[in-house]
């Protein structure tokens, strides 16, 4: 026989079970705008019904429920948008990454400009021109000096730039590489929180949620896989090598070469120099700047210097000068030390000769000095036909550059301006490719990202909609209340007073 | 598809953001004048405006390089004017002294002014354009002709005329190689014109006349037509000099048109067409206005405000 006071029972089941339904519904609203937070539900199940087949079992229809009650507080999210949403961030953050770094090279190249290298080199081939109209005028040969002056400075200040924002990716790679490491812990304790709460039979839903934002932030920085073993902890790798399992991280280490070079590596700690595999990501991006993209546009810098360095001395070595340069030749104009390993875009300057004296510019082919003075009809101090040689190396169109850097090789030939301009053609490229691939994948994340929101985003309309309805039935299940407290009355308080 | 207020907030800020983006592309493009401000906003453009400023900063140089050839023409020009202005003197002269009729003292006098007419030619050849002298090839340090104490006239420390008039039997004649000065890509011009050239003859009948009329009984007749002979080859190379002179003015012209059509084809690739930005800009202006707008109503209502 079931108890007089059961449907009071039921309507306290009606009104705990729809008051968390209202806890639910604020808990979501308060998170609306949370990132990373997914809505949660109450999944609402019947009690267990009365009665239970029995000996003595009450002999009346059966059977009879016995209100309600939540059975999972349950996070709605699918699986698979999050896994792609996880590898697109990889290509999403590498190509962020490499179109901020192409762009940077953009502003140190400088070009179009009215200050960058090519308006330099112009500036210098046209003060030897002015300086062919009069070639023993000292003030023109001081412009031309000037002018070589202003043109070095101009590969210095690229090349310095560009190694300046080599080193500052190096550092940008340890920062990273941290970055990884402090998400790793923060993945590992939150494994060990998940689990203990899963064995229990809970649903740690708020943690999921934090784990899963901080794998999102991971995979922004580098290609990882994620594994969900059956206790609720996640397995994290690199490339297949493990990076987070359960409560351990492998960390990973920034160290410098064995070379001794200034380019860091990243290593796995205590692991004996293996390097993980960066495929994609920040990180992977960091190091294709640094170990790519960076030398590539030095090697060709250095090789537009190294050329016009050789090709302009070869010329110039054959003439003679002024004064205490009368009677010789082989006068470098610039020099490249040998014995300075840095780049030569980096290390170009004048030559000892031409910064002592502007005597030294070598515009004659024949001695210009009286008592060397020859059978030449045209030696004297205005004798320019080197002058002219050198003038036409502005013109020459057949000089082969060849660049190296790695494996990379690559043969051009032109003119020094076509070589240069060929050059930022290519940066160009580069960025526009990066600029149109990171635009793409941002256009591929937002729907994603939509696709999330649209599955596990929380909607205002529907939450109050939810609130109205729990609020409903909370109501209607204090009304069960009052109405079987009213029938107890009957029971209790006026039932046999007969003859009172 | 469930759509959450999430989304939608997203969506229109992605939309403000995509169009903010082109407003500020545009608003750079307006304020600077040009459509391509870095490499990658088109590559190829990019080459092109660098070897068209390349190529117009040559051809301006190319462009002084003609004017100050046509100063230099113009004072060799003055200078051989100059010149034939003696030769035509000493020809008169020339013809005065021939008179058989003249006494030593008149022809004295005459030889005196050729003297001086000889001194002013060497002087003539002597002239400097800004600081260098003109008529002695490469060597513009120096006065090219000189008188030694023998009365020889020498050009370049060579003798080159004797004091009778005649060319020195030692002399060689100067073959200058082509020296000049950029016009264009690859072509020079060699202003120069050598003092041995263009005043030999003329001073060979100068000093000629003077020692006829200092020796007795002078064939002073003969010399008439050694100034005939100088004044056409001065003419000559005063044409030569109208030749040259001509050929920089018309490649002035050519420069200028070169430099007109440089410029016209680097506005092409560089500028902006301003017609067409600005009204990119309305457009843009109006669509970015209107997701202000759509956004505003959008966002703004849940089902709370329409529930008591």
């Amino acid at each position: 026989m079931r108890s007089s006071f059961s449907g009071l029972y039921i309507g306290l089941s009606g009104l705990r079970t729809q008051q968390t339904g209202l806890d639910i519904t604020g808990h979501n609203i308060a998170n609306a705008n949370t990132p990373g937070y997914s809505r949660q539900r109450a999944v609402l199940s019947p009690g267990s019904a009365y009665t239970v087949p029995a000996f003595n079992r009450p002999m009346y229809a059966g059977q009879l429920g016995t209100g309600v009650q939540v059975s999972e507080v349950q996070r709605i999210r699918d699986e698979f948008v999050e896994m792609q949403l996880r590898t697109e961030q990889h290509t999403s953050g590498r190509w962020n990454q490499l179109q901020a770094g192409l762009e940077k090279l953009q502003m140190i190249f400088n070009e179009p400009s009215d200050s960058g290298i090519s308006i330099a080199m112009d500036e210098f081939f046209q003060s030897l021109q002015t300086l062919s109209h009069t070639p023993d005028d000292e003030s023109a040969r001081a412009v031309v000096r000037q002018n070589a002056a202003l043109l070095i400075d101009s590969f210095h200040h690229t090349a310095d730039q560009m190694r300046d924002y080599q080193l500052e990716l190096n550092g940008e790679l340890g920062v990273q590489v941290s970055k990884i490491n402090n998400l790793a812990d923060q993945i590992a304790d939150l494994n060990q929180r998940i689990v203990a709460i899963s064995v229990t039979g809970d649903k740690p839903n708020d943690l999921l949620d934090q784990r899963d934002q901080l794998l999102s932030e991971l995979s922004e920085l580098t290609n990882i896989q994620v594994k969900e073993n059956g206790r609720g902890a996640v397995t994290v790798s690199i490339s297949g090598s493990t990076l987070v399992e359960n409560a351990t991280v492998r960390h990973l280490e920034v160290v410098p070469p064995e070379d001794g070079g200034r380019m860091l590596e990243v290593r796995w700690q205590g692991m004996d120099g293996v390097q993980p595999q960066f495929n994609d990501g920040s990180v992977k991006a960091v190091m294709e700047l640094r170990d790519e993209a960076i030398p590539k546009y030095q090697a060709y810098l250095d090789e537009l210097a190294e050329t016009l360095v050789v090709e302009f001395n070869k010329v110039h070595e054959q003439g003679f000068g002024l004064d205490d340069y009368a009677d010789r030749t082989g006068i470098s104009f610039f020099s490249l030390d040998p014995s300075d390993s840095r780049g030569a875009a980096e290390k170009i300057a004048l030559s000892q000769d031409i910064l002592d004296s502007v005597s030294a510019i070598a515009a004659a082919t024949a001695p210009t000095s009286d008592a060397d003075a020859t059978d030449d009809p045209e030696s004297g101090r205005s004798d320019k036909r080197n002058l002219m040689q050198l003038v036409a190396l502005q013109h020459r169109s057949d000089i082969d550059f060849v660049t190296q850097s790695g494996a990379f090789v690559d043969r051009k030939t032109g003119s020094f301006a076509q070589y240069y301009s060929s050059i930022i053609g290519e940066l160009g490229v580069d960025t526009e490719r990066a600029i149109r691939i990171s635009e793409n994948q941002g256009v591929l994340m937002e729907h994603l990202q939509n696709q999330r929101e649209s599955v596990s985003g929380v909607s205002l309309d529907e939450e109050i909609a939810n609130l109205a309805q729990f609020q409903h039935a909370y109501n209607a299940a204090a009304r069960v209340i009052t109405t079987v407290d009213e029938a107890l009355d009957v029971i209790i308080n006026r039932m046999g007073v007969i003859g009172r | 598809m469930r759509v959450t207020n999430k989304m939608l907030a997203n969506h229109s800020l992605s939309n403000l953001y995509s169009n903010m983006k082109r407003l500020d592309k545009i608003n750079e493009q307006l304020s600077s004048g040009r459509k391509i401000l870095r490499p990658s906003d088109d590559p190829v453009g990019t080459s092109e405006i660098m070897k068209l400023k390349s190529s117009l900063r040559e051809i301006q140089q190319h462009q002084a390089n003609v004017d100050r050839g046509m100063g230099y023409l113009e004072s060799v020009d003055s200078a051989l004017g100059e010149l034939h202005d003696v030769l035509q003197r000493g020809r008169e002269l020339a013809v005065n002294g021939s008179n058989g009729t003249l006494d030593d003292d008149s022809k004295t006098a005459i030889a005196d002014e050729v003297s001086q007419l000889m001194d002013h030619a060497m002087q003539v050849g002597n002239s400097a354009f800004a600081g260098k002298y003109m008529f002695g090839y490469n060597k513009t340090d120096q006065p090219p002709f000189s008188r030694d104490t023998d009365g020889n006239i020498r050009f370049l420390g060579e003798v080159l005329i004797t004091p009778d008039g005649g060319i020195a039997s030692g002399w060689e004649d100067i073959t200058p190689a082509d020296s000049g000065v950029e016009i264009g890509v690859g072509t020079t011009l060699d202003f120069r014109i050598g003092g041995d050239d263009a005043f030999g003859s003329a001073l060979s009948a100068l000093v000629r006349l003077n020692s006829q009329l200092q020796t007795e009984g002078g064939d002073v007749d003969s010399v008439l037509a050694d100034f005939d002979k100088a004044s056409s080859e001065v003419l000559q190379w005063r044409s030569e000099a109208g030749a040259k002179s001509k050929r920089l003015e018309i490649t002035n012209n050519r420069l200028d048109d070169l430099v007109l059509s440089t410029r016209t084809l680097l506005s092409k690739t560089e500028d902006i067409d301003v017609a067409e930005t600005i009204m990119n800009l309305k457009m843009e202006e109006n669509a970015y206005q209107l997701a202000l707008n759509s956004g505003a109503r959008i966002i703004q209502p849940t089902l709370m405000d329409f529930l008591r």
